[in-house]
């Protein structure tokens, strides 16, 4: 980013203080990537972005305003922060904001590693990589009939300042590849969607083996198109989650209902709410085994950051602790409300987005179990591997998810590969009936979407294997 | 649109295209807009947002290599920093065959647009739409009031050269009431058109909190099969994916359970689904697609077959069909769709029910084949339960559990009534009416 750049941000600031704002913050910055996708191994159009552009916030007693322009000269940003203390002011007999918490100021400059920067990879070697991963897929059977893939490289230049001193330089890279895989054979098909992805430079392709695993992905879809049978699971109580599963737990059945902002009403008419109330904290939610955590430190990840969108130094969160809720993600906003101190989860998709409190790797912990002794110790049980469908409500209760890999145990082993079983679950019952948790904690990327207008921000979500007892199965 | 106005900028991106990378054909289209929005919850406002932005794609072609770029800095230092990733992006690109861009042609526009739509008092919108909940008994109410205004350009090397202006006010509401046992009770309003003349604020919170009121009177139902009216805001959410699935891309990149259904009955002969380019409070309304054809009414389903994809000039010659007018340069994809009305009232409708329910509002449709249709999603606010044609209570905890396919071709009777939908969860606006299906599978996990 070039350096005058950073001036606009230092003149929105000025410029809110001067209007009388109590408070003002503002982000210049600039988005990058490319992009290439594959039809069957037929290429679209390249595509590329470019964004760059200044987000200020101004709070003025109790009102908020934010604002975003990518006219990037002093006097438009003046008068785009005129404008916000106008309306922050026209808005104060309705304004709801009882403040920011105080924080530390920050003065720092972060990236994360990166070898091969994005932008100096090319478009041919991006179809390379795409056609090897199409040509992986298509080698796990003749029944794989249709690969949609597309591969994106991107980076996130940004300069944020607060008025009350955070100085917060940073850069971030990422590499990410999404495909839908579907077989077909004769009236049945089964579809697999595949993301992969971290933070870091183009060496990332060869770090996470985006062809390895798109080998590995469409031997299983085949795999499960011709031996995975309808069973009836009446009966079975227990099942053993893996990695991909646990994860999306982790993210949807935690950290989402722990976003404080949730649990105040401030995203009721969009995301909804949370099962949580305002004093939650110290309350029970699971089992004694059950352990989740929120990190944007973790290198290489795809939530990875140093500083928030606030310029709160980012720190663990450790969310649900031997199943009783210990820490809640707050940006300034809600742990003024909540009075504690911010604990770095604010985030923003992009220049013209405010800073929301979000998650960026949710997981849950590590326990001390190999895969083999939880299946011996989990008698008959279904073992679901990866999913397709889910979703949960709007409070964060009533979740399921369909498996795609999942096969029934019995002593100890697996013994048929079981097509499309349904895990429909509450919060309080999955997390209640977790029994035993695996050694090795294994991540998956995502585009988590919150706020209004929305925002998807890179994540990682991710777990060990994980025991559940106490839950109902069925075939879809 | 700062000092320099659009075309000004249209020609320095043409010409910039035109110097850079020497193409055959071109597209630039510009796209400058202002919203406005205000946030609230908890009958308070969180924060008012204003946002500014000018932002192009540019498109090449040359030497039977095609790229896109997007782009929203659209300085001298952003436009050549663009240019430069369109001439590497069409260096290094494979050659792929695609179609010429289309000529010009005659283009229309419904007049519906308000030039002053930003200019709307919106947090006396706002507190209109709270106020209007609490008095129909409402203890908390969140929502969003959104308005927009913005202008679309097109140029092409094939001789489009074309200006779209457009407006929306979007208004969702959410109320919260009291509910048994101590739990609440919500539900949803909707007010969207195309100017704030034509929103009704107080209207959106009322019927937030009348539906609100009916999801006091809360009752667990058994999981099973169940005829289940999709009031408006239920229906546009799933009628946006049959919508998706309905883009020749969805069908060719295996997101599309329509696939191999031209010509088929996918519902019963009064059912009927449009792609509209433009329709009156139709807020995704546009003159022309973005590869400069006019846009048009298309009717995706009609006489309950399915008629047609929509296609962009490279899906159209892919199928052979020609294009729809629905370009996305890469993706086609609809408009403003349209849901033929039936000849019921709610009441007659809600009275054909036997035993199931009423679904007022859905969020987190999840499919597990998209090829087949295999999709369950979460009913919200409330779900009244009706037996033997009466309202009995709201059922709690539900999801439906179902295929999209199957619920189109079990559609049985729709109302009269019709309602715009748009909002978080709705992305493309959708007039439906209330729309009664058969036999759908609901689960539960309490």
């Amino acid at each position: 980013m070039e350096a005058g750049l950073h001036d606009l941000a230092d003149v929105a600031v000025e410029r809110a203080l001067e209007l009388g704002a109590d408070y003002a913050d503002a982000r210049v910055r600039s988005d990058w990537g490319r992009g290439v996708s594959l039809r069957n191994g037929v290429p679209d159009p390249p595509t590329s972005f470019s964004s760059t552009g200044v987000g200020v916030r101004v709070l003025v007693g109790r009102s908020m305003a934010f604002g975003s322009t990518n006219r990037l000269d002093s006097a438009s940003v003046r008068a785009l922060v005129d404008s916000l203390v106008r309306m922050a002011s026209a808005s104060s007999r309705m304004g709801g904001v009882e403040g920011l918490s105080r924080e530390e100021a920050s003065v720092a400059t972060w990236r994360s590693p990166e070898r091969r920067r994005p932008e100096d990879v090319d478009v041919r070697e991006l179809l390379e990589e795409a056609r090897s991963m199409d040509a992986a897929a298509s080698s796990a059977g003749p029944e794989m009939v249709g690969r949609w893939i597309s591969l994106r490289i991107s980076c996130e230049e940004k300069y944020l300042r607060t008025s009350d001193g955070s100085r917060i330089s940073s850069r971030v890279s990422r590499a990410f590849a999404f495909a839908l895989l579907t077989a077909r054979d004769g009236g049945r098909t089964v579809q697999r969607i595949v993301e992969l992805g971290g933070s870091g430079g183009w060496e990332l392709a060869e770090e996470l083996d985006f062809q390895g695993r798109m080998k590995r992905e469409a031997s299983d879809v085949i795999e499960v198109l011709r031996r995975a049978e309808a069973e009836d699971l009446s009966g079975i109580d227990t099942v053993i989650v893996g990695p991909e599963i646990s994860g999306i737990m982790a993210h949807e059945s935690v950290g989402h209902p722990f976003e404080a902002d949730r649990i105040l009403g401030r995203e009721a008419a969009q995301a909804g709410e949370s099962y949580l109330g305002r004093d939650a904290v110290g309350s029970r939610v699971g089992s004694p085994e059950a352990f989740v955590s929120d990190d944007p430190t973790i290198p290489g990840s795809y939530g990875y950051y140093e500083y928030d969108e606030e310029g709160v130094p980012a720190r663990r969160k450790r969310l649900m602790v031997a199943g009783v809720v210990n820490e809640l993600l707050h940006d300034r906003e809600t742990a003024r409300a909540f009075g504690v101190r911010s604990n770095g989860s604010a985030r923003s998709s992009s220049y013209s987005r405010e800073p929301i409190p979000r998650m960026s790797n949710t997981f849950v912990e590590p326990g001390d179990r190999t895969l083999e002794e939880l299946m011996e110790e989990a008698g008959r049980a279904l073992l679901m591997e990866s999913y397709m469908e889910w979703n949960i409500d709007d409070r964060r209760e009533n979740q399921r998810y369909v498996g795609l890999k999942a096969h029934l145990i019995e002593s100890g082993r697996p013994v048929k590969l079981v097509f499309n079983p349904v895990l429909e679950v509450t919060s309080s019952r999955l997390w209640s009936g977790v029994v035993a948790r695996g050694k090795v904690v294994e991540f998956s990327p995502g585009t988590c979407g919150k706020g209004e207008p929305m925002q998807g921000v890179p994540v990682w979500f991710g777990g060990p294997h994980m025991l559940i007892r106490g839950v109902s199965l069925r075939r879809r | 649109m700062g000092s320099e106005g659009a075309p000004a900028i249209v020609d320095r991106l043409a010409r910039s295209i035109m110097e850079g990378v020497s193409p055959e054909d071109y597209i630039v289209l510009l796209f400058s807009g202002e919203e406005l929005r205000v946030k609230f919850y908890n009958n308070r406002i969180a924060i008012s947002e204003r946002e500014v932005a000018d932002s192009a794609r540019l498109y090449a072609v040359r030497s039977g290599r095609h790229a896109l770029v997007a782009l929203d800095d659209l300085s001298e230092r952003g436009i050549r920093a663009a240019i430069g990733d369109l001439r590497a992006a069409l260096e290094s690109s494979p050659e792929v065959r695609r179609p010429p861009l289309p000529p010009p042609s005659k283009y229309e526009h419904n007049g519906d647009f308000d030039p002053r739509a930003l200019e709307a008092d919106a947090p006396s919108m706002v507190e209109a739409a709270i106020s209007a909940a609490i008095s129909g008994g409402a203890r908390r109410v969140a929502g969003v009031l959104e308005l927009g205004s913005i202008s679309i350009h097109i140029r092409t090397s094939s001789g489009v050269d074309q200006e779209d202006r457009r407006s929306y006010a979007l208004l969702n509401v959410r109320a919260f009431g009291a509910g048994s046992g101590g739990a609440e009770a919500s539900g949803q309003g909707l007010s969207v058109s195309t100017t704030p003349r034509r929103l009704d604020p107080a209207a959106a919170g009322r019927s937030a909190a009348e539906i609100s009121a009916v999801a006091s009177r809360p009752c667990s139902v058994e999981p099973g099969r169940y005829d289940v009216i999709f009031a408006p805001i239920s229906a546009a959410e799933l009628v946006q994916h049959v919508g998706a699935a309905a883009s020749a891309y969805s069908v060719a990149s295996g997101f599309s359970f329509l696939e191999g259904k031209i010509g088929e009955r996918v519902a019963p002969d009064w059912f009927s689904l449009i792609d509209h380019g433009q329709i009156v409070d139709g807020v995704g309304s546009r003159s022309f697609d973005d590869e400069g054809v006019p846009t048009r009414s298309t009717a995706i389903i009609s006489g309950g077959v399915l008629r047609t994809y929509l296609h962009n000039t490279t899906t159209g010659a892919e199928f052979g069909t020609g294009t729809t007018g629905n370009a996305g340069i890469i993706e086609p994809g609809p408009w403003n769709l349209e849901v033929s009305p039936g000849d019921s009232s709610v009441e007659e409708m809600v009275r054909e029910v036997r035993r199931g329910l009423m679904v007022t509002s859905n969020w987190y449709t999840r499919f597990q084949n998209y090829r087949t249709g295999d999709y369950s999603t979460l009913p919200r606010d409330a779900s009244p339960f009706i037996e033997g044609g009466e309202i009995r209570c709201s059922a709690r905890g539900i999801r439906i559990s179902s295929n999209l396919l199957r619920d189109l071709g079990n559609v049985s009777m729709a109302s009269r009534e019709r309602r715009w939908v748009r909002w978080w969860e709705v992305e493309v606006p959708v007039l439906t009416p209330y729309v009664l299906v058969r036999d759908v599978g609901v689960t539960s996990a309490f």
